[in-house]
């Protein structure tokens, strides 16, 4: 033993021994003496490796010892994203919630108490059974306050995938039990396009499949990526990714078929293919096809047969082109002045596109702001005019950045889910309108701030409910909304915010109720492979027990469900695994009638591996829109001629001023160049390569891109210069919705007048009490404009924003706040 | 506090903290306290005024720890109240350890210092994992937390300390003490330093820090015990009776 120190006497030794026997028996609190208990534990889970997946993609996790020690990535995965190794972060990220937290204001004083302090992080540990008293009297007490229309259920955002723990669906399967909600519809990613293009061309388009990869590989002679980075972005799935745009990526790339990227950044995509790179000012994409259309007017480019055979209203838009109808025609020399790209550019573009098989692939940014309906409305109208829609490698995509749109499908049944219970309704989960009011997604700030008041929304106008009471699953809100500060104000409206996370996101710190929710690794699932594909069915099986106090979304409803006296009919009596078998069950019986055997239950499930379904010929050769090319009798689209509308009397009949009835130019509240526009610079966001939107923004992957701790800004060294910024500087972004800070990536990859910013930084105020404070990592969405579209779709503009950059020159902040611990030398 | 107490103890050339094995294992087990949760307001009135006054000034008393129990002692004066000073140390310990500050977290696991992920349940959970198998031990199902949690680090530490006059013990503090807690508190210290802003977890850790870095200097002076290496002691920790067991053993 260690030798007595020469100080010591008696008396010491007998007063630590009095002071070792009162600290043991708790004189002081919690003692270690409590946590240790005689019994090894026998391994949580066996060693070996599982199959499981993600939005990233399928893949083995190893464990260890109970814990997952590796990742592998299915081998049947022909790109595997390199994001990957962050899934294993967001299981044992250091910011995972590990128990039921309740902010102390909220927990000592009752619903609305200090709503500025929300986000300060001022919260206290709560036992799982104290939580969910709390939340289901509190859901209670609003239904029996303020009626169902003052609890928001419309919770959104990129949730695991899984079809048994799919969270929305399980929080307003809870509600509808409860009561009444108030639901959303939309989503962030197409608010726009998602509600004019049934007016255009009779569906959504911009989730539908695309002309097949290889289409357009054998057909395509000039590829026109348009707002869209194909590598980067079809690293996710909203599923299980298949990753099959990579396979039609690498074969374009070998057959040399000439691209075209426009977009203000020279994309990964754009270096890929080796692509032409045009760099137009960002929102004046429909003056560029403007001005690309005039030339094929004039020049008669134009398929007037097409047009004729498919399509009303040409005639109604040749006036607004030629400027018969408001005095300017829209020449390429007018869309010059606008986009900055040389009009002989513009006319060029308009006779290679005329003269090539030509795919107008377009990204969805260009309709995420102001005005953004107008966007894809034109783009189908520069195809409907080039006459090549419906033809192999012809006519416009708008997936082929999302989720590997034309991976050819395969031919295979629909898995099922759970649903939203009796309440809901049909069609799409992102455009669900189930509840006792609905809004448009992006406008729940305006709800919060106008209780009471109208609000224009396809067509229809009603007001906006008086919520009370938001409850948030799988989302980050606090990433996705524009306009972050006036979002704070208004969410103190709020009297109850509650959140289920495993990480804590800005979302999580702004609650007032957290509960701990398991990763999808944490449980067992299962979903298909290839949101296009639909090319396999995959177990989704439990890797590790859940981590901390975490529990799944399905078993927190179900209790919350049971303190309502609803257990019952929210579990309708089935476990986790009787949900996954019915699922799969059911599906076998679709199969049957595919012509198709799939195997029983227990044998999928044993295999560990994801069932294959057949990708024919007819998934292959697919070609969009061309059964209705084929025979529009036959085949009409969904609008109410049938035909591609390029003018729709219904929203004529709707007589917005913001939303004219054929594709129009109007100047966005701001824009680089812009005749009004205050701040000299065009403040882009794109989607970032190491996470999904926010998820994995806490994670271990953002030594891979962050500079100085912060959100990389790219600039221009022309940008740079004139400011005196260097690469690695800390800078300022500004304007006056807000400010953040961010590390500066001087690059020529971006055009001058830009800066780009990546959607997604985790919000980090310094006084989350103070609308305004300085965001001191780069939350974008503090800059970007908080307005809809128009009122036809009332989506998001978060690509409408302009602003200004300096050098950092501020108080000193602690860089080192933002490392993560260094490992030990 | 008086004046007395706070004057700084004299370095002394026999640094270590540990004059009887019983004091020893007790104060590992009270930092693991420290950081299982924060005090409460009796427990702030006690350290003020209390017994729990006489034990941080007994800790003092070594010049390891002298420093950290200083900003202990300073962190709780902040707020009179002692409702307030708990309400304090309770937003301290959720912003620095609960995850709630993101980046700005400090973890209080091994495996975020020591492994390159910065992840969580990396290697040092299995060993100290093992550990707890090797000794017949587990954490119970109200403390949720990985092995390499400082507070099992510091709870198994306890028990092997406990139990020194056996060989395997004495091994297996010298790996608990050089190959874990060592290799990372500095880190954990370094971290805190730079965001706790009440300085009450700073010098909590300054305080583990000192009393673990002492440890390891009276290890290193130890002479071995005389006797066969003796099998590890099973006993259940929280039970009182094996506690006054060792109280007795310590007396006689």
């Amino acid at each position: 033993m260690t030798p007595m120190s020469n100080r010591m006497t008696d008396a010491d030794l007998s007063r630590r021994t009095l002071l070792q026997a009162a600290i043991a028996a708790g004189g002081l609190g919690a003692t270690g003496a409590s946590l240790l208990h005689r019994g090894a534990r026998a391994a949580s889970a066996p060693d070996g490796e599982v199959f499981t997946g993600s939005h990233w993609g399928a893949f083995h996790m190893k464990v260890a010892d109970g814990r997952i020690v590796g990742i592998r990535p299915w081998e049947k995965d022909p790109h595997p994203s390199a994001a990957l190794d962050g899934v294993l972060d967001a299981v044992y990220s250091p910011t995972r919630i590990r128990y039921p937290m309740v902010r102390r204001a909220y927990l000592e004083h009752g619903p609305g108490a200090d709503p500025e302090g929300r986000g300060d992080g001022d919260f206290v540990r709560v036992s799982w059974d104290q939580a969910l008293d709390l939340v289901a009297k509190e859901l209670v007490r609003v239904e029996q306050t303020y009626g169902p229309a003052a609890t928001f259920a419309g919770s959104y955002g990129w949730k695991s995938p899984g079809k048994l723990h799919n969270c929305q669906n399980l929080l307003r399967r809870m509600l509808s039990l409860k009561g009444g909600f108030v639901n959303s519809s939309g989503d962030y990613s197409t608010g726009a396009s998602q509600v004019v293009l049934p007016y255009v061309v009779g569906s959504l388009e911009v989730y539908d499949q695309t002309t097949a990869w290889p289409v357009v590989v054998q057909n395509t002679e000039l590829m026109v990526i348009w707002g869209a980075d194909l590598i980067n972005n079809n690293q996710i799935g909203w599923i299980i990714p298949d990753h099959g745009a990579y396979v039609g990526l690498e074969a374009l790339k070998q057959k040399g078929t000439k691209v075209i990227c426009i977009d203000p950044i020279r994309t990964e995509t754009a270096t890929y293919l080796n692509a032409e790179w045009l760099a137009p000012r960002p929102q004046t994409d429909v003056a560029m096809m403007l001005g690309i259309a005039h030339t094929l007017y004039i020049e008669k480019l134009h398929d007037t047969k097409f047009l004729t055979q498919y399509a009303t209203g040409f005639d109604k838009f040749v006036p607004y082109l030629t400027g018969q109808s408001d005095g300017i025609p829209k020449t390429a020399e007018w869309a010059a002045g606008i986009c900055e790209i040389p009009a002989e550019t513009i006319v060029s573009l308009a006779r290679r596109f005329a003269k090539n098989r030509t795919m107008l692939a377009s990204g969805w940014s260009m309709q995420r702001q102001h005005h953004g309906e107008q966007a894809h409305w034109m783009l189908i109208t520069l195809a409907a005019m080039l006459g090549q829609i419906g033809l192999p490698g012809g006519g416009y995509g708008l997936s082929y950045h999302y989720s590997s749109g034309g991976s050819p499908s395969a031919k295979s049944p629909v898995l099922m889910g759970i649903t939203e219970g009796s309440a809901a309704s049909q069609g799409p989960a992102w455009l669900s309108s189930s509840g006792a009011a609905s809004i448009p997604v992006s406008r729940i700030v305006d709800m919060l701030e106008n209780p009471g008041k109208p609000f224009d929304f396809n067509g229809k106008r009603a007001n906006y409910p008086d919520v009370k009471l938001a409850y948030w699953v799988g989302g980050n809100p606090f990433a996705h909304q524009q306009d972050r500060n006036r979002m704070v104000q208004a969410w103190r409206r709020l009297e109850t915010f509650i959140v289920h996370d495993f990480q804590w996101t800005a979302t999580a710190r702004h609650a007032d109720i957290v509960l701990p929710a398991t990763t999808s690794y944490e449980r067992n699932d299962i979903e298909q492979i290839g949101d296009y594909a639909l090319s396999y069915i995959m177990p989704m099986k439990q890797v590790i027990p859940p981590v901390f106090e975490a529990r799944n979304d399905y078993d927190i409803f179900a209790d919350i469900a049971q303190r309502l006296g609803k257990g019952d009919a929210f579990t309708q009596g089935r476990s986790e695994m009787d949900w996954i078998r019915s699922f799969y069950e059911a599906t076998v019986i679709q199969a049957r009638g595919l012509g198709m055997e799939m195997p029983v239950f227990e044998v999928f499930w044993q295999t560990n591996d994801a069932l294959a379904f057949p990708i024919e010929d007819a998934g292959k050769s697919y070609i969009q829109h061309k059964d209705f090319r084929d025979d529009p009798l036959l085949n009409p689209l969904g609008t109410p001629s049938g035909l591609i509308e390029i003018y729709s009397a219904n929203i004529a009949a709707m007589n917005y001023d913001d939303c004219p009835p054929h594709p129009t130019w109007m100047e966005p509240a701001e824009r680089l160049g812009g005749p009004d526009t205050k701040y000299p610079l065009h403040i882009d966001t794109k989607h970032p390569k190491f996470r999904l939107h926010s998820q994995l923004c806490g994670t271990k992957l953002r030594d891979k891109y962050a500079i100085a701790g912060r959100e990389p800004c790219l600039i221009n060294p022309k940008d740079a210069a004139a400011r005196h910024i260097s690469d690695g500087d800390i800078v300022r972004v500004f304007n006056d919705r807000g400010q953040i800070l961010a590390g500066a990536h001087v690059t020529d990859t971006i055009r001058s007048g830009v800066i780009c910013i990546n959607e997604g930084g985790w919000y980090d105020p310094a006084d989350p009490r103070k609308p305004g404070s300085l965001c001191r990592y780069g939350d974008v969405n503090n800059l970007a404009i908080g307005i809809g579209t128009s009122r036809l779709a009332q989506g998001n503009c978060g690509h409408t924003a302009v602003g200004d950059v300096e050098k950092y020159v501020g108080t000193a902040l602690e860089v080192g706040v933002f490392r993560a611990p260094e490992p030990s030398v | 506090m008086s004046a007395a107490m706070a004057l700084r103890p004299a370095a002394s050339a026999a640094a270590a903290l540990s004059p009887d094995w019983g004091w020893n294992p007790s104060v590992a087990e009270w930092l693991a306290g420290i950081f299982m949760a924060p005090p409460a307001a009796d427990v702030i009135t006690s350290y003020r005024a209390g017994f729990g006054a006489i034990y941080l000034a007994e800790l003092a008393s070594e010049p390891a720890c002298w420093a950290g129990v200083q900003r202990m002692r300073s962190a709780m004066r902040v707020h009179t109240p002692p409702g307030e000073a708990a309400r304090a140390l309770a937003v301290a310990f959720t912003h620095l350890f609960d995850g709630v500050d993101g980046p700005r977290t400090v973890p209080l696991y091994e495996s975020a210092y020591v492994s390159a992920s910065g992840r969580l349940f990396q290697e040092p959970a299995g060993e100290i994992g093992r550990l707890l198998h090797q000794w017949d031990l587990s954490t119970p199902d109200w403390f949720k937390e990985p092995p390499d949690h400082v507070a099992i680090e510091l709870a198994l530490l306890a028990h092997v300390m406990r139990r020194a006059d056996s060989a395997p013990a004495r091994d297996a503090e010298a790996v608990l003490l050089n190959q874990h807690l060592l290799a990372w508190v500095p880190l954990l210290a370094a971290r805190c330093e730079a965001l706790d802003e009440t300085g009450f977890y700073a010098g909590a850790v300054s305080v583990l820090d000192g009393f673990l870095s002492a440890r390891r200097t009276a290890l290193q002076r130890s002479r071995p015990v005389n006797g066969a290496l003796a099998a590890p002691v099973h006993l259940a920790m929280g039970d009182n009776l094996s506690r006054d067991r060792f109280a007795r053993q310590e007396r006689e």
